[in-house]
């Protein structure tokens, strides 16, 4: 099959060119799988991994090939559309028997007894699962250096931090080390590291993919979505892991009329109807703080939209300024009840201080005590948030606030089609620079948590780099359950800025 | 009624308190560390007190809003799972205890008894 | 009580639910299986989601809700259209994911009451606040130093039954719990039994000066479960906060543990360093809206509630109130007795038999052999078998008990007994008349003395002849035998 050649991970920039490859006979799956396991064991130094599936991706890999030589290209392409794909998991999603620590130490030696629904339904869908990648703790933390396992670095910026949560999944993506992977966005946590990376990210609408085996950071915000190197294998990942999801409670059920809505949107990439996409440009991301580079190359991309055909309406969601304390009480407060089960008496180590402690409180404390810093924080302020006294005050004055954001974005929607402005004030960041502020690191998320605490779908799209070399992005946000508009409109703006840079038409 | 709220003095006892709350050992050098930036998030979560929500509802969960004709929770129906994958169930959380007694999990001796209004313990 | 004081009991009552599986995942409850919760393997019912693994979410079961809604309807509640969950966060060991999913007060049944009988007779509504779901935690036995987590009941469905505190007499309690327990079984939506924990309460009980306008400190007593103890534990509580209040102490909010061995409560802890449990809505699960059909629905599942079968009772078969109430108690005894009195097609005197019957001697041998009803061998045909044979003089009382009691070992039918064991009454008058001169000439002392009047004797006299006769002979008949023996003739 492979006829001698030696392929690399990075001959296959996108699925189509992989299932070209496949069809035609010229690759078989156990060679691009051998491949992208040599490209990880190469870059084990990037820390974007936390398990290896070498494995158990090699057992897929063959068993995929015996279905290559056994079945019809296109019967395959049918049934298995991720058929042979290179994904990565983010290791706060569980794998049946294998190990799941969401970064953190309390987690080290614990293993899934089943598969989270997403992991199921790619593995269903032909997709080889080649390894579960560094988080932030528990997902707390928006630079991927705080993980109880090392930070995840930069894939080709030395000294800068590549986002986080899902820093390992942006990393592995953008160092070709798969093909796509899977990452949680509780407050921008896919987006974030999307945009810091250069790749393209999804943040689907609130219940648009099941969390059923996510392990929960913020169960109101918290969303699984895919990562990938184009809009093109991002809808490919996002079309498999979407849908309702009987084990989930939070999981949507659209009516019939909101189904077929859907389908028509998906074919109105660049128009609305007969008239042009109207692109709602909300002043409050254009403010100060906001980096010079990044706000130059939002609006050059901008401006290159509207010159092929989108329509720019400056709008205000005058909420906006809130949402950091909005997000941080209400993702707190939801954490410290969620990571209350973390307790050491079902599951996880049971240190020696732990097992010998003499009374109820002096076990739990020690239980407790393998929680990084950043996360005993947020449980600590989570736990005040909720208490008697202040619930009022904080938690519950939060949800009102959010109420005022969520309708911001309703009436802006009733003007245009889709959001836009950049992913973060800032391009990735140097290593250790926010550590001694939480607070310094929390206000980065000011353009992201909107989009989760509204609950509504999101996408990061690379706009190329600044003149550092520093990529920046794009967030998009649509209406809720639009993602085959969003996704539509990014296939459509990616092609033009990718002409845009070839024709050098850019200012 | 609702109450006024006057932000607690962040300091080291206070800390201390809400760490018992939830379960927490601190160090001292953590302690020291936390005054300040918990004071630090606090401040800045203060300035959500200056927005007027006296008629707002509170926005609890996105699906409400986003879904908010369809039925809003669906019911699982009352069904058991076999016996053979009930059997295989119990036996992988058993699997998973850091110290177990014949199936039951097991934590130094508990004084205390459940604040739990569960009854018959 | 004392003259100076009042109290004021609400009581708080746990109410499994008879689902098939738990309330948010597929595990079995055991329910309805006939097999004891406590009897089963440690951690044989769990799964991902009651034993509170990372990443496991909760998904509502229906016919909890059902339950639910029935619960209210049966109870005069206002069924809510749109009911949260919440979280109630507080550590303990057999707590799985270190909080209880609860309604709380934004419940499914809002208000409804319970209608007592107070000690005068007189009738009295006590109010309840609500009727909430929610799951139960596990267990933890302590022993050898150790504790051990069973979860086996963890997520268990419960309805919280929550009274207001309306009760002012422990009397009132008991019968509160009586009329609810029977309630609450009768229309099926729980098995109701005690031993098990599927049945329980927790009281709150308050005494103050009588005339004071403010209510006495609360104190809540945990792990009563039976009547008798609440009771029991709520007249000693009463006693025990009149003391501390005459002593011009004041009474300290806490809970209290209930202790059947000493008949005393014991301080759990103080209720200051008690849990915040930091409740808030929980985000996995949505707020409970179900098909409004599902009202009407339960609605036509409802039986006749125990207040009017009790009514019936007394009208079509002539019991007493307390007759009524008896065979009103559970499911089980309305059905046997029901059933029985049907096969007996108005034999006079009939419902009443029955009534005695069960409440009497069927009752001792359902505690002594520890059965249910149902699981006993004994059917309404059996009774009415009887019952038309010691009505018609035909079976003496002690034949009767006799032939229950073998009915109870072997379930054959009363017929085969009767004839097996010969115990059909003697009323012929010729093969009595034998025995009564025989016993007459073997006790001439008790003769002498009858005849010269010491009537007395005369049951002595018959009791001789009925042991003789191998206790077949009827005893009217035996009486005015000897009687005639010795010529007494009443009006000579």
């Amino acid at each position: 099959m492979s006829l001698g050649r030696a392929w690399k991970a990075g001959d296959f920039r996108l699925i189509q060119h992989l299932h070209q490859a496949y069809a035609s006979g010229e690759v078989g799956v156990s060679t691009v799988i051998e491949s992208f396991i040599s490209e990880i064991q190469k870059k084990r130094s990037l820390n974007a991994f936390l398990s290896e599936r070498s494995e158990p991706a090699r057992a897929k890999a063959r068993e995929l090939d015996q279905l290559l030589s056994s079945s019809s290209w296109s019967n395959i392409r049918q049934k298995l559309p991720l058929f042979g794909v290179p994904l990565a998991i983010k290791d706060n999603l569980h794998v049946a028997g294998e190990v799941t620590t969401c970064g953190s130490k309390m987690l080290q030696n614990y293993r899934a007894p089943s598969d989270a629904t997403v992991v199921r339904l790619l593995q269903d869908a032909g997709a080889v699962l080649i390894g579960k990648t560094n988080l932030d703790e528990f997902s707390m933390g928006g630079s991927g250096e705080n993980s109880s396992f090392g930070p995840t670095l930069h894939p080709f910026l030395e000294g800068r931090v590549p986002g986080g949560s899902s820093s390992g999944s942006a990393c592995a993506v953008a160092a070709q080390m798969a093909m796509g992977a899977l990452g949680s966005d509780t407050g921008g946590s896919i987006r974030l590291p999307a945009s810091y990376c250069g790749i393209v990210g999804l943040k689907p609408t609130y219940g648009r993919v099941s969390r059923n085996g996510l392990v929960a950071f913020g169960s109101s915000l918290d969303q699984v979505g895919p990562m990938a190197r184009s809009v093109a294998d991002l809808s490919a990942i996002y079309d498999v892991i979407h849908g309702h999801d009987p084990r989930d409670a939070t999981s949507a059920r659209l009516s019939r009329e909101q189904v077929a809505a859907e389908t028509q949107a998906s074919s109105q990439d660049w128009k609305s109807g007969d008239r042009p996409v109207r692109l709602g440009v909300p002043q409050e991301f254009f403010v100060e703080g906001v980096d010079a580079p990044v706000r130059r190359a939002v609006e050059s991309a901008l401006e290159h939209f509207r010159s092929v055909g989108c329509e720019l309406v400056p709008i205000s969601l005058p909420h906006l300024v809130h949402a950091i304390p909005v997000y941080y009480v209400i993702a707190m407060a939801e954490a410290s009840s969620n990571l209350s089960r973390f307790d050491g008496v079902r599951y996880g180590t049971r240190s020696d201080e732990a097992a010998q402690a003499q009374t109820l409180h002096e076990f739990y404390a020690q239980a407790r005590a393998l929680f990084g810093r950043e996360v005993k924080r947020r449980i600590l302020l989570g736990s005040f948030i909720l208490s008697a006294g202040y619930h009022e005050a904080y938690y519950r004055k939060a949800c009102q606030v959010r109420r005022l954001i969520a309708n911001d974005f309703q009436h802006a929607f009733e003007r245009v089609d889709l959001i836009v402005g950049p992913v973060s004030p800032t391009t990735a960041f140097e290593l250790g620079s926010h550590s001694r502020s939480p607070l310094e690191m929390y206000l980065n998320d000011l353009f992201t948590v909107p989009a989760n605490l509204a609950g509504l779908p999101a996408l990061s799209l690379p706009l190329g780099s600044d003149s550092r070399g520093m990529p920046i992005g794009l967030q998009c946000i649509a209406p809720a359950f639009q993602e085959r508009r969003l996704l539509g409109w990014a296939a459509r703006a990616e092609a033009e800025l990718a002409s845009r840079a070839v024709t050098g038409s850019s200012k | 009624m609702r109450p006024v709220h006057h932000r607690p003095a962040v300091d080291r006892d206070w800390i201390q308190k809400i760490s018992q709350l939830s379960r927490l050992s601190l160090t001292q050098v953590e302690l020291d560390e936390l005054v300040p930036q918990i004071q630090g998030i606090l401040d800045h979560v203060d300035h959500l007190r200056s927005v007027p929500t006296d008629a707002i509802e509170p926005f609890f969960h996105p699906l409400m809003e986003l879904l908010p004709d369809s039925p809003q929770l669906s019911l699982r129906e009352d069904l058991c799972r076999s016996d053979e994958d009930q059997a295989r169930s119990a036996e992988m959380i058993q699997g998973l205890a850091p110290e177990q007694v014949e199936g039951a999990f097991q934590v130094p001796q508990v004084i205390t008894s459940s604040p739990s209004t569960a009854g018959t313990r | 009580m004392s003259a100076e004081f009042e109290a004021f009991i609400g009581l708080e009552v746990h109410c499994q639910l008879a689902t098939e599986s738990k309330i948010f995942c597929s595990c079995p409850t055991m329910s309805g299986r006939g097999i004891s919760v406590s009897a089963l393997p440690v951690n044989a019912l769990v799964c991902e989601v009651c034993s509170g693994q990372p990443g496991a979410l909760p998904t509502l079961n229906s016919q909890a809700v059902r339950f639910a809604i029935r619960s209210g309807l049966a109870l005069g509640s206002e069924i809510q259209q749109s009911s949260i969950f919440s979280r109630k966060n507080y550590f303990y060991p057999d707590l799985p994911k270190g909080y209880q999913i609860s309604q709380n007060e934004t419940a499914i049944c809002l208000g409804g009451f319970v209608e007592i009988e107070r000690e005068d007779g007189s009738m009295k509504k006590v109010a309840l606040r609500r009727i909430h779901l929610e799951e139960d935690a596990g267990k933890s036995v302590h022993e050898f130093g150790v504790t051990l987590v069973n979860l086996n009941r963890s997520g268990v469905p419960l309805v919280e039954i929550v009274g207001e505190p309306e009760l002012r007499t422990p009397e009132e309690a008991g019968n509160y719990l009586r009329e609810l327990h029977a309630i609450v079984t009768a229309i099926g939506v729980t098995d109701g039994n005690m031993q098990e924990g599927n049945f329980r309460c927790d009281a709150n009980v308050s005494v103050r000066p009588k005339g004071s306008s403010v209510l006495g400190t609360r104190v809540e007593i945990k792990n009563v479960n039976s009547f008798r103890f609440v009771e029991k534990a709520i007249a000693f509580e009463i006693q025990r906060q009149i003391a501390v209040l005459a002593s011009g102490k004041a009474v300290i909010q806490e809970t209290r543990l209930y202790d059947s061995q000493r008949d005393h409560t014991v301080s759990m802890r103080i209720k200051e360093e008690a849990e915040d449990y930091r409740y808030f809505p929980d985000p996995d699960l949505l707020p409970l809206k179900f098909p409004v059909a599902w009202v009407q629905e339960e609605r036509d599942r409802l039986p006749e509630l125990p207040a009017q079968k009790r009514s019936r009772y007394q009208t079509d078969f002539g019991l007493s109130r307390a007759d009524s109430r008896q065979m009103s108690a559970s499911q089980a005894i309305s059905e046997i007795f029901e059933a029985t009195v049907s096969l007996l097609k108005g034999l006079p005197g009939g419902a009443k038999w029955v009534a005695n019957l069960l409440s009497g001697e069927v009752s001792r041998l359902l505690q002594e052999s520890e059965l249910s009803l149902t699981q006993s061998p004994l059917k309404a045909q059996h009774l009415a078998d009887l019952g038309a044979l010691a009505l018609s003089g035909e079976l003496s009382s002690t034949a009767t008990k006799k032939i229950l009691h073998e009915v109870w070992r072997t379930g054959e039918s009363v017929g085969a007994l009767v004839e097996r064991l010969g115990l059909r009454q003697q009323n012929d008058a010729s093969e009595l008349e034998p025995l009564v001169e025989t016993i007459l000439k073997e006790q001439p002392q008790a003769t002498e003395e009858l005849r010269s009047g010491k009537l007395k004797v005369l049951g002595f006299l018959v009791g001789m002849v009925m042991k003789r006769s191998a206790g077949r002979g009827n005893p009217e008949l035996i009486r005015s035998l000897i009687e005639r023996t010795l010529d007494l003739k009443k009006d000579a």
